[in-house]
């Protein structure tokens, strides 16, 4: 055999046919067929090991059948009272090889030399014998008759997994002391008639597997004892020898054959069920959108459980906390329920929904619990025939709360088996998972949405601006984008717009985009220039931990002169379509990112009616496949393309749907701002440094003010400007600027000046000579203030009219 | 300095015992102002009782209220006294927005007239 051994744990087919050919090899070498059966008995005790190396076979005896005419004379003296009949058929023991010295000599074996077998009662008395026999299909009285051939098997095996207390096994002191574990035989029937028998002993268990082989086994030692023929077999005996050797082992190769295929099939179904469930489980859990998810899982299911159609009832909880129950179907049309209500907890139903484990019927309508429950008793009129009936829960794995169940039908009876049923709790298990995610999903984005809603602006209604803004938070994930846009009313009619972006997403970006957003906002109300107001905003980025990276662009818009004034800290540029479908860009190359730059420009370009102005952030041009300046082309062609005259709150909304083929991976935000110019009124003159220019400024008021029809204004309007213009005079260097706006709330008048002097109200006293102005313009207006510009002051006075 | 179209002023012949009336006409700003106060400074100085008619002044600011608290508080100083009469209801306005009403002596008729 092999110096390794071999393990009955591990003895598969090539090592039978490594052993199996060793000992055909071994009995032909034989000089004799004692020899040849001593070579095989030896070759097995010592050919089968533990772990160790061990030898596990304690004894392995060959036995053979023979006349009592041919038996040696020592052993015919054995054999005192047997009849003399020269057909007797005797067992005798051919060879024997063990762990003890004396179990290695047939002569000093005792009783089991030989053993007479002249009736049927005497082969019983070696059970391990009449075992094999029957094995061979030779009955015990054909074998008592010398009719062996009738046997319709040429070999056999018997096997003894278990020898202590087998009644197979009679020499229960032997299993005792020596702790056999199992014992096998093999035998086959040779030419001349004899049956030889091969019986292990083994310390060592020896698995149904193992034993299987050693028909295989049987053959080949047959093969080799045959080498040896202990009558003149003929060649026609040894070639039908040979020819049933071919066969048998074409016929183990087959069954070999056979089972592995089985075996290969078997892991195939068992690997397909596997992969079934990974690649479901894969798709659902990485779904978060519940409509395709849901589907998904039915359809899923129902294509692994083959049914003729399945359902799957879930239960979703709305806004408002209440539970509601929607269902998929897989296989049937929707119109093949849509009659039905809900299913209730009835019998069948009950142990689904409240998650008692999976109900599996071979034939639901013959179950107790079917038809037990009105008003159906059974199926309502027109239910698709179910006789296959696989129910499963679905239960949450955090909660574990019944989410729904799965529910599947077949109109034939025992169409769904255990793999299915294991198939569609695999499938629920995962749809459980998925439904939870989802669920948790929904719900994180629900709160991020409402956050990044609620920090939202309220936009007001800004006379001759039709203003729409947008804000969407990112189609994917759940988290709060960092965009926001604003519209802040300044004084005098002015209006700041802003749009930003602080880089990153989740509740830290929505907290600094909250105070950047806040931070511009006041220093825009502040009046600041608004170059001077991303400085100031600058600061506050410089102040937050988290090193934000923030864009930021922010617009006044000025009615009196039509301008736009722009700072811009590395936000994209806005794109500003005249009416005449000129386009420009405002805002480029002004300044660098807050927190990142420290110097900020501002440039001033016009905005007359009829133009249109849009901010936008990223999310809006840039997607993963379009770049930033392809996404800022598509916005101008999309721009220039609105029909005139458009809704453009809808013509927002189809320009994003356009832009972002409904499927943007970023927050989009959004302002446009149309300059319709409707109701406004505005004039300007200069001031020169001459107090005579103070009555000038008066009458241009007046004449301006009597154009517009607006001389109830007349008074208070003139004594402003007249207070106005006499300071500008008084304590500025250079020529001023007088403007008077007016729409339909308010009327505006405001003085620019080169000085840096900043007007203070001071509480005059009776005597004091001075001071007075401001206190008047502030009596006189709804309210006053003074911004910086650039090269100076603007001090400005508002009324608001029909307020 | 200044246009005289815009600001007329007559002083009145000096009455016995009586107040100076001053007539004045136009608008009274920052650069009509520093004319009144220079025309009727002297005669406040003088301790006589002025009358200021400001029935034709049809527009007044701050300057003007500057130039007539100083008119005012020269006349106290000598003795004197200076009432501002028949004012429009513009000029009465913008006293009383800053208070003047509680320093001069305001008067809907000419003193010592007829009526």
């Amino acid at each position: 055999m092999t110096k390794r051994g071999y393990d009955f744990a591990a003895f598969g087919l090539s090592e039978m046919v490594r052993a199996a050919a060793a000992l055909r090899e071994g009995a032909e070498r034989a000089a004799d067929f004692p020899a040849a059966a001593r070579s095989v008995v030896e070759q097995l005790r010592d050919g089968f090991v533990d772990e160790h190396g061990a030898p596990v076979l304690r004894l392995v005896r060959l036995f053979t059948t023979r006349r009592l005419a041919d038996l040696e004379p020592d052993l015919l003296s054995l054999l005192d009272d047997a009849p003399r009949r020269p057909d007797l058929r005797c067992l005798t023991l051919t060879a024997t090889a063990g762990a003890e010295p004396e179990w290695n000599d047939p002569a000093l074996s005792g009783p089991y030399r030989v053993l007479a077998l002249p009736s049927a009662e005497a082969v019983a008395g070696a059970p391990m014998f009449s075992a094999l026999i029957r094995e061979l299909g030779i009955s015990a009285a054909d074998l008592v008759a010398g009719a062996e051939h009738t046997g319709g098997r040429r070999f056999g095996v018997f096997h003894v997994p278990v020898a202590l207390d087998s009644p197979r096994v009679p020499d229960q002191d032997f299993v005792a002391r020596h702790d056999i574990a199992s014992v096998l035989g093999f035998g086959g029937v040779l030419p001349d008639g004899g049956i030889f028998c091969v019986v292990m002993f083994s310390r060592a268990h020896i698995p149904s597997g193992a034993a299987e082989q050693f028909r295989a086994v049987a053959v080949s030692v047959r093969a080799g004892l045959l080498d040896h023929p202990r009558t003149h077999a003929s060649l026609a005996a040894q070639r039908d020898a040979l020819r049933e050797h071919l066969s048998l082992l074409e016929e183990t190769s087959q069954q070999q054959g056979a089972t592995l295929q089985e075996t290969v099939d078997r892991l195939r179904t068992e690997a397909a069920l596997v992969d079934t469930l990974q690649v479901v489980g894969q798709r659902l859990t990485s779904q978060l959108d519940l409509d395709t998810l849901v589907q998904d899982a039915t359809d899923a299911a129902t294509l692994a459980t083959g049914a003729h159609f399945g359902a799957f009832f879930y239960n979703l909880i709305d806004q408002y906390g209440e539970s509601y129950m929607l269902y998929t179907l897989s296989g049937v049309p929707r119109e093949a329920f849509s009659s039905f209500p809900m299913p209730r907890n009835t019998a069948v139903f009950a142990p689904t929904f409240h998650g008692h484990g999976t109900v599996r019927c071979e034939d639901i309508t013959l179950d107790e619990r079917f038809g037990k429950n009105p008003p159906y008793h059974g199926m309502p009129v027109g239910h698709l025939p179910v006789h296959s009936y696989l129910a499963v829960s679905v239960i949450s794995p955090t909660s574990r709360e019944v989410l729904g169940g799965f529910f599947f039908g077949h109109p034939e009876p025992d169409r769904f088996t255990a793999r299915h049923e294991q198939l569609a709790e695999g499938i629920a298990g995962y749809a459980a998972i998925a439904l939870d995610n989802a669920r948790l999903f929904a719900q994180h984005r629900r709160m991020a949405t409402e956050l990044a809603r609620s920090m939202l602006p309220t936009v007001p209604t800004v006379p001759g601006l039709e203003i729409v803004s947008r804000y969407l938070p990112a189609a994917v994930g759940s988290e709060v984008g960092g965009d926001w846009f604003d519209v802040i009313e300044l004084p005098a009619g002015r209006t700041g717009l802003v749009i930003g972006d602080v880089v990153g997403r989740g509740v830290g970006a929505a907290a600094v985009m909250g105070q950047v957003r806040t931070a511009v906002r006041s220093y825009a109300l502040l009046d600041m220039p608004p170059a001077d107001v991303l400085r100031q905003a600058c600061e506050l980025a410089n102040s937050i931990q988290a090193d934000p990276f923030i864009t930021c662009l922010y617009a006044v818009h000025d009615p009196v002169d039509n301008t736009l004034t722009v700072a811009n800290a590395g936000h994209l540029p806005a794109v500003l379509l005249g009416a005449d479908g000129s386009v420009e860009f405002v805002g480029s190359k002004l300044g660098m990112p807050l927190g990142v730059g420290e110097k900020f420009a501002q440039r001033t370009a016009s905005f007359p009616p009829g133009a249109r102005l849009v901010l936008y952030s990223d999310g809006l041009i840039e997607t993963r496949s379009r770049g930033v300046t392809e996404g800022i082309d598509e916005l101008v062609r999309g721009l220039r393309d609105l029909p005139a005259g458009a809704d453009a709150q809808k013509a927002c909304d189809a320009l994003i749907d356009s832009l972002t083929a409904g499927r943007h991976d970023d927050d989009v935000a959004l302002l446009y701002v149309h300059h319709t110019g409707a109701q406004r009124s505005a004039a300007a003159m200069e001031v020169a440094r001459d107090p005579a220019a103070v009555a000038q400024a008066r009458a241009f008021v007046t004449a301006r003010l009597t154009e517009w029809e607006l001389t109830d204004l007349l008074d208070v309007v003139v004594t402003i400007t007249s207070e106005l213009v006499t300071n500008a005079i008084m304590h500025a260097e250079g020529p001023a600027v007088l403007r008077l706006h007016h729409d339909d709330t308010r009327l505006v008048i405001d003085v620019t000046d080169h000085g840096s002097a900043w007007p203070r109200v001071y509480d005059a006293g009776p005597n004091d000579e001075h001071h007075r102005g401001l206190a008047i313009v502030q009596a006189f207006s709804n309210r006053w203030g003074t911004r910086a510009t650039l090269e100076g002051k603007v001090v400005w006075a508002e009324i608001t009219q029909g307020a | 300095m200044g246009d005289p179209l815009l600001l007329r002023i007559d002083v009145g012949e000096s009455r016995d015992g009586g107040s100076r009336v001053v007539a004045v006409a136009g608008e009274l700003d920052f650069a009509t102002s520093p004319r009144l106060f220079d025309a009727v400074a002297p005669i406040a100085a003088g301790g006589q009782g002025v009358v200021l008619d400001m029935a034709e002044v049809t527009f007044c600011d701050s300057s003007g209220l500057n130039a007539l608290v100083r008119l005012h508080k020269a006349a106290m100083a000598a003795g004197g006294s200076l009432c501002l009469a028949r004012l429009r209801p513009i000029v009465a306005t913008i006293i009383s927005v800053v208070s003047l009403d509680q320093l001069f002596t305001l008067s809907d008729d000419l003193p010592g007239s007829a009526g």
